[in-house]
């Protein structure tokens, strides 16, 4: 799934569950990372709507296109400080657990799913 | 350098009139009543079927697309299973106002009257695998266009909730007009979902175990 080159575009695809006060969410996470670590991605469920759009650069997240029901300050705030600090330490073969203030955000390399 | 150019745009203009033309024309209000009528009488005479689905997500941000496929299963008037079989295991029940869903990682049950939201997406997922959204006008603002052999459904969403979510829907006939073939939907962000259905059975019985939610 994931496609790795030296120094061109590097696509990687997860499985993202985000349990917040005992709500799970399931959802699909894409991005492109650029030979200069920049990285734009895209949240959408397993059904194929989106949940929201990032980017992410020099240290810095931005959170774009949040679907509706979603769109608030505040989840946009929460989104973007938590996606700046997990983006560069994803890795790209493991399991890898988050925990955040309010959110723990667990991504599964969709090559490598474990139960 | 002129005459290059001349030369060029000749060559681009015949290169392009070759091409051929994908027709597709508005039906008139009159045409339109006649193939609703049509495709109602197939959704009404369908009680229950199951088919394949592949399912293509075009993403504007990443300009790339996600494929996945799966299995569909229906029972009129509100039992659904829409189960993805590939590249990961995820199942989609609604039984009357429940709904479950399940993955790898977690099963959630959701009683769909308690979320407008919610209520609205299944509504328009069981209207649109059998065609019924066509006579529901509270929702979107209908129209039909014919291409080539083919007739097609495009549904502009009218209330708020919608509109945030799609820019428009089409649901794509059989040429009798008597199932869905495929159903598009263009979100507000640019995103296109197509879901093709393939090897679809009408009228074989269903096991009542696939909508069983605990």
């Amino acid at each position: 799934m994931a496609q790795e080159a030296g120094d061109s575009v590097v696509s990687r695809e997860y499985n993202l569950l985000m349990q917040v006060k005992g709500q799970e969410l399931t959802s699909i996470c894409m991005m492109n990372i650029s030979p200069d670590g920049s990285i734009v991605g895209t949240v959408v469920n397993e059904m194929g709507m989106k949940a929201f759009d990032f980017t992410y650069n020099h240290g810095k997240a931005k959170v774009l296109n949040v679907v509706a029901f979603l769109d608030k300050w505040y989840i946009r705030r929460v989104l973007r400080r938590d996606l700046a600090y997990i983006l560069p330490k994803l890795e790209p073969d493991q399991e890898c657990h988050y925990k955040r203030r309010w959110i723990t955000y667990t991504f599964t390399p969709m090559n490598n799913e474990t139960d | 350098m002129n005459m290059k150019r001349i030369l060029l745009s000749c060559l681009l203009v015949s290169l392009f009139s070759c091409l051929p033309v994908w027709s597709q024309t508005k039906l008139t209000a009159e045409q339109q009543k006649e193939i609703v009528a049509k495709v109602d009488k197939g959704a009404s005479a369908m009680t229950q079927m199951q088919c394949e689905f592949s399912q293509t997500k075009s993403m504007k941000l990443l300009s790339k697309e996600m494929q996945s496929k799966g299995v569909m299963y229906l029972k009129k008037p509100d039992k659904l299973r829409w189960q993805y079989t590939s590249p990961y295991d995820y199942t989609f029940i609604m039984n009357g106002d429940k709904v479950q869903i399940k993955s790898t990682k977690s099963t959630k049950n959701i009683d769909v009257q308690g979320n407008k939201m919610f209520r609205q997406i299944t509504n328009i997922i069981l209207n649109s695998v059998t065609g019924g959204t066509l006579k529901s006008s509270n929702d979107f603002t209908v129209e039909i266009y014919k291409a080539d052999a083919a007739y097609y459904a495009k549904l502009l969403p009218k209330k708020k909730e919608l509109k945030q979510l799609y820019q428009y829907l089409e649901i794509w006939f059989n040429p009798a007009l008597t199932m869905v073939s495929s159903v598009k939907m263009v979100e507000k962000t640019g995103d296109v979902t197509v879901v093709k259905l393939t090897n679809t059975k009408i009228g074989v019985a269903v096991d009542e175990k696939l909508f069983a939610i605990h």
